[in-house]
């Protein structure tokens, strides 16, 4: 019997932001009606609570709980110049804007949580669900444009230099390749000196990556490979 | 002229039913030899079409590729002969998501900076379930710059994600409005909770 005790629960918080957003809900008002020191106040008021209870306070509390007392005491203070005037000002709209932007945030993750609620009540529809089907597979615009623009330029310099006769083979593209963590298809194109070198290498390239070795990991600003580490 | 116009509008059909993952109006075009309006025309045309009683589908558009989808209200039928695996994210998980959805391309610190806490676990979590993908960007340090992925619009069935984040706009001017008098921004409130789960 005696080792019965009484219970006190308070809501959990994620962070600092989701407590103030709580303390401000209370109010039923915007957050930029309610004067700073109450807010101030509030916070540290909780911050006591959940001391009390025994619950841990990280550090991003009290980091956001000494920013709203530094705030509240130099609302209490009067202004030296308007230098310090505009700081204020600034930080307190920070300060808001942090607020607000956290409750947008908020409220498109409650948005996601339906979107992904309802999506479940719909189905993808498609017609071709045979294995004996196959996708017209296409290069992405900007890989086939990347080697167009590099045959192009290539081209005025084939006219003007006698090209020896050399050969080139895929494989051994490949083996030089694949020493490199990274390619970057134009830089790499642009190093080479005739069209049939050019060739060789993005075939290269296009091989390895259908071997899994490689893979296309941005297409912006320049088309970027990436070894795939096993 | 007519009949032109309907044998078209069929070949846009077959087309976005006989694509894998759905596909883009600028694709139709192209393989019809049409203008791009041209084939808009159309699709809104056919979305009218299926919406009717006697279709169990509906035209949608996905990170603006066109697909057909199962009619919400017919979905414990079709949940009988084909499931999807449920996604699982946890609340903060969500909420790092929303910031990248929205705010993104942007580094873990923006997130951290937003969230005002620490956001690794998630954001690596989120990696891990495809939601999420990232890339070195050319900024000091070169910090990798995180936006969310087509998967992420799969799973969703998000054309845009203006969807889901000009509804706040629209929630912002609302509260504006109310902001005079405490009253009725209490009433403004409880409408956005409601509004919040029924759309």
């Amino acid at each position: 019997m005696s080792e019965e005790k009484l219970v006190f629960t308070l809501p959990e918080f994620e962070g600092p932001l989701d407590l103030l957003l709580f303390l401000v809900r209370k109010h039923r008002v915007d957050v930029r009606q309610i004067p700073l020191s109450v807010i101030a106040d509030e916070f540290v008021a909780h911050l006591e609570k959940m001391k009390f209870l025994e619950l841990e306070v990280t550090s991003d509390f009290i980091i956001m709980a000494s920013t709203l007392m530094q705030m509240k005491s130099k609302a209490l203070l009067p202004r030296m110049n308007s230098q310090e005037e505009q700081e204020f000002s600034e930080q307190k709209q920070a300060f808001y804007q942090q607020v607000e932007e956290y409750k947008k945030i908020k409220d498109v993750s409650k948005n996601l949580r339906h979107r992904l609620y309802e999506s479940y009540s719909r189905n993808h529809v498609k017609a071709n669900t045979l294995d004996i089907e196959k996708e017209v597979e296409e290069l992405p615009e900007q890989l086939t444009d990347a080697f167009k623009s590099i045959m192009k330029e290539t081209f005025e310099k084939d006219r003007v230099y006698t090209v020896n006769a050399e050969l080139y083979s895929v494989e051994e593209r490949m083996n030089e390749l694949k020493e490199r963590f990274e390619i970057n298809l134009i830089a790499e194109l642009k190093s080479m000196s005739g069209r049939l070198e050019i060739i060789v290498t993005f075939l290269a390239v296009l091989e390895l990556v259908k071997l899994g070795k490689y893979t296309l990991v941005s297409l912006e600003p320049e088309p970027l490979f990436r070894r795939v580490e096993n | 002229m007519n009949d032109g116009n309907l044998n078209k509008k069929a070949a846009v059909e077959a087309l976005i039913l006989a694509s894998r993952r759905g596909v883009t109006p600028k694709k139709i075009a192209k393989i019809l030899g049409m203008r791009l309006n041209q084939v808009m025309v159309l699709v809104d045309e056919l979305t009218e079409d299926y919406k009717s009683k006697d279709h169990g589908v509906q035209l949608m558009s996905v990170e603006g590729k066109l697909r057909f989808y199962t009619k919400k209200d017919l979905q414990s039928y079709v949940d009988r002969l084909t499931k999807r695996p449920l996604v699982k994210i946890t609340d903060t998980q969500m909420e790092v998501l929303a910031i990248v959805a929205v705010r993104g391309p942007l580094t873990r610190v923006d997130v951290e900076l937003m969230r005002g806490k620490s956001s690794q676990a998630q954001l690596a979590e989120l990696l891990k379930m495809g939601l999420v993908r990232r890339t070195k960007s050319k900024l000091p340090g070169n910090p990798y710059l995180y936006k969310v992925t087509s998967k992420f619009y799969d799973v969703f069935q998000i054309d845009d994600v203006s969807e889901i984040a000009e509804k706040l706009f629209q929630k912002k001017e609302s509260e504006k409005q109310s902001e005079t008098s405490e009253v009725s921004s209490e009433q403004n409130e409880t409408v956005q909770e409601e509004s919040g789960q029924s759309d």
